[in-house]
């Protein structure tokens, strides 16, 4: 008997066996990750918002480049663009839900305008152009000193835990911004489930060929790009939300070059993917800066290389070779 | 009114990006990969010559040396950090090179600290007047150290066998290797040229600039952006554009008052869409015909 | 002796083993053709012994062991390989294409004559010196390529389907020039061809491989007069 026919015939008695294991097991996850923000510190409720914050911008970000293959180095300024409409929206007293809709719509009209022309771009050329959207938000948003508050930024008080819920604020923030995330991840998964994803991965692979097999490239490039916007914004909202302000930092190229870093240490094209990415984002320099303030950011740099050298596929893709390698152990 | 002083300065600041823009397409040529990390080598490579002149030696011979050294650097780099990413897709390359940046930033905080420094210039401080404009001999030595390094690199690559060797492995690397040219050794001379081009981008620059870790970083978006409007293949189209990007920044920064010091950096970027939207390939590149 | 051995050849891609033990030998100064379908493993015959994939097993050529060089160490001893799809190199000219085929030669002159032998061999190539090669058709760029290799002065030349993509004519152009080199240097060559038909009329010996193994081997003449191969590739 080959080992090609005894692995086969353990994937099919594990899962008979395993299906209502894996369920408890997701089960038992989902009850931990609520419970954490009732037993953490205040920054920690902070940190763990802002990777879901990133997360969210990350995912919108694995769209255009992960999927179909278009490398951004725009994302940022939608992130901005979006945490700008928030704050002026909460600032001139509307609702949360009419905040996140300006800040959906403003980023989602900026996606469409500047993907029409620049999808029509190959390669590096692509990348480079979008690296405009960053270069032209910051000064626009120091200048714009009576919507924006130029260089030092507007301060707002977006959400608090409203009395019912017995939560404190930074508790109350961790869940609303996990619950709208939740429901983002879920829309983004299943748009790429179906024709958008296929489109988008043919896109990838080799672009004459998808269209020559008939797929509109400009089209599904130029959705691909406004879903990577709509993304942003709503993370901008989210950010705005989890921080209570937003200043031109956010608009940075710097911010946009991170989230692609970020993208590709979590794993491209893996919902999970972005949260780790995220999470290494938001927590790794802070754990460097903790071993030694001066050489923070090359101590950062290392990890990075040490990740890109060694868990091809990201962080991800290392957690599920893992987890199967400790399903393969245990089914021995 | 565009005045001839506006050209001239133009030139001057397009021979700096040029030299850091030449160093991309040498590295895109060779390795496929732009290299989001040039610039960042090149400050490593100006902080090593302020190092060299601290000690004594006359600024040329520090220059010299520095040069030298960038070899060095850009050489290990490619053989101990870029190499493994380079057969991969171009996302994880350019997010190495990313990583790399990151890493030489760290280095040169850890090394020189991030307070601001002065480099000493290699010309004579002197001005110089012709045609109306008046020009330092730092920008007239930066033109011709450029315009020289254009006619070197040409005769370099055109009319030399390690030049042939190196075009040869930068085309196609697997038909190389079958005529029996050691890729993996050319890829590095590459790699040491690029940061040669761009310690020298560096060292120009760095006598008008206050030295600190990212002070390479808006050439760097000068350089990429002139690299890919000449064609990213094309060493003689990254130069141009370069000169072009220099004059038309300074011209609109000059007569639009709109523009400002931090709006700047958008005048090549607009520049460089407004005509990739009319020749995607860029000014010299070539139109990518795939056989399917 | 042989100047080409190759026993015991495993070869493949990843996990997957597409020669399954290949014992061939070509004598200096001879001619094989290779023979078979379409994914028999020919190329990858040729690629493992220039050191392109994954191989185990035995080369040897001219009596050093090759098995485990890496392919331009291989290229420099002497073996000459010219591509299946051509391989030239389409940015630069057609005579910085034949110069990079004798980089590794240090005399000029000599270099010099050689790309005149090249011309003499395929005059085509000296309308078009100064053209990209990418401009070449597929012929062209077919004769290019052979030139190329042949600028290194290799004593074994190994060609993978040379007549692929050309037309009748064009092909005929091709090996004419073959049978001149054969005739006119001492050059040992390994050829990989569907045209069965062609190629047999060029070597002394021939093999036929099928799914990784070789099936038949010997004389051309013998291969030629065999029924199972004048059925499946002489289209008889």
């Amino acid at each position: 008997m080959t080992t090609t026919e005894r692995a086969s015939a353990a994937p099919a008695t594990l899962s008979a066996r395993a299906r209502p294991l894996r369920w408890v097991a997701y089960a038992v996850v989902a009850v931990v990750l609520l419970a954490i923000p009732q037993f953490a510190s205040p920054y920690t409720n902070l940190q763990l918002t802002l990777i879901l914050v990133y997360g969210v911008a990350i995912l919108g970000l694995d769209v255009l480049v992960g999927r179909a293959g278009q490398v951004s180095l725009g994302q940022s300024a939608f992130v901005g663009l979006g945490a700008y409409a928030a704050a002026y929206a909460f600032g001139h007293g509307w609702g949360p839900v009419a905040a996140l809709a300006l800040a959906v719509a403003l980023a989602g009209v900026v996606a469409v305008l500047v993907a029409i022309p620049a999808v029509r771009l190959r390669g590096f050329a692509f990348g480079i152009i979008t690296l405009a959207l960053p270069a032209f938000a910051v000064p626009l948003a120091n200048r714009l000193v009576d919507l924006t508050g130029g260089s030092q930024g507007v301060a707002v008080v977006a959400t608090t835990a409203p009395e019912w819920t017995g939560q404190a604020d930074d508790q109350w923030r961790v869940y609303l911004v996990g619950v709208v995330a939740a429901v983002v991840f879920w829309l983004v998964h299943n748009l790429l489930d179906g024709r958008l994803g296929r489109a988008l991965a043919a896109i990838r692979v080799n672009e004459a060929m998808a269209a020559a097999n008939g797929v509109a490239v400009h089209r599904n490039k130029v959705l691909a790009f406004t879903v990577a916007g709509l993304c942003g914004g709503v993370a901008g909202w989210l950010y705005l939300i989890a921080v209570q302000f937003v200043s031109p930092a956010i608009l940075q190229l710097n911010l946009a070059v991170s989230l692609l870093v970020a993208l590709v240490v979590g794993g491209t094209r893996s919902l999970l993917g972005a949260l780790l990415g995220a999470a290494f984002f938001v927590l790794v320099p802070n754990v460097t800066d903790n071993i030694s303030p001066g050489r923070s950011y090359l101590i950062f740099g290392i990890c990075l290389l040490v990740v890109l050298f060694f868990f091809p596929g990201g962080l991800a893709g290392a957690l599920r070779r893992f987890l199967t390698w400790t399903r393969h152990r245990l089914h021995r | 009114m565009i005045a001839v002083q506006q050209i001239v300065d133009g030139i001057t600041a397009g021979s700096i990006y040029a030299a850091l823009a030449l160093a991309l397409v040498l590295v895109y040529r060779s390795t496929g990969l732009v290299n989001f990390a040039q610039g960042q080598m090149a400050a490593v490579s100006v902080y090593i010559g302020w190092s060299l002149v601290e000690t004594g030696l006359p600024v040329w011979l520090a220059v010299l040396l520095t040069l030298l050294i960038s070899l060095v650097i850009g050489a290990l780099t490619e053989r101990l950090l870029i190499r493994r990413f380079e057969g991969q897709e171009p996302l994880v390359a350019i997010v190495a090179t990313v990583a790399v940046l990151i890493c030489f930033n760290g280095l040169i905080n850890l090394v020189w600290g991030g307070s601001v420094r002065a480099f000493p210039s290699l010309f004579p401080d002197d001005v110089v007047s012709f045609l109306g404009a008046r020009a330092t001999w730092g920008d007239v030595g930066t033109v011709a150290v450029l315009a020289g390094t254009v006619v070197i690199l040409q005769l370099f690559f055109l009319r030399t066998r390690l030049g042939l060797a190196l075009r040869t492995a930068a085309d196609n690397p697997s038909s190389a290797r079958l005529l029996g040219l050691p890729v993996g050794s050319l890829l590095l001379v590459g790699w040491g040229l690029a940061a040669v081009l761009g310690g020298l981008a560096g060292c120009l620059v760095a006598p008008s600039v206050p030295l600190q870790p990212n002070m390479m970083d808006t050439i760097l978006v000068y350089a990429l952006a002139a690299a890919v409007l000449g064609g990213l293949d094309s060493p003689l189209g990254a130069v141009v554009a370069a000169w072009l990007i220099g004059i038309v920044e300074t011209v609109a920064g000059a007569n639009i008052d709109v523009i400002g010091s931090d709006l700047r950096i958008a005048v090549p970027l607009v520049l460089l869409a407004l005509i990739l939207l009319v020749r995607p390939q860029g000014l010299f590149g070539h139109r990518d015909v795939e056989r399917l | 002796m042989s100047l080409l051995e190759v026993a015991g050849l495993r070869a493949g891609y990843g996990a997957a083993e597409v020669l399954h033990g290949i014992d061939l030998s070509v004598a200096e100064g001879g001619a094989t053709a290779v023979l078979g379908a379409n994914g028999a493993g020919k190329t990858t015959l040729l690629r493992a012994i220039t050191g392109g994939v994954r191989r185990s097993g035995r080369i040897a050529f001219d009596g050093t062991d090759i098995t485990a060089r890496r392919t331009d160490q291989i290229a420099r001893l002497g073996v000459g390989h010219v591509p299946q799809g051509r391989g030239t190199l389409n940015r630069l000219s057609v005579r910085d294409n034949l110069l990079a085929g004798a980089l590794l030669r240090r005399n000029r002159r000599e270099v010099k004559a050689g790309v005149a032998e090249c011309l003499q061999l395929f005059p085509r190539l000296g309308e078009r010196i100064d053209a990209s090669a990418a401009a070449l058709s597929g012929g062209e760029q077919q004769m290019l390529a052979i030139a190329r290799a042949l600028m290194g002065r290799p004593r074994l030349l190994l060609l993978d389907e040379p007549s692929l993509g050309l037309a009748p004519r064009v092909t005929a152009e091709v090996f004419a020039a073959l049978h001149r080199l054969r005739t006119e240097s001492g050059l040992t060559l390994l050829l990989v061809e569907q045209n069965a038909r062609i190629a047999l009329d060029l070597v002394d010996d021939a093999a036929v491989v099928e799914a990784g193994r070789l099936t038949l081997t010997g004389p051309a003449a013998e291969i030629a007069g065999d029924d199972g191969v004048r059925r499946a590739y002489l289209g008889v």
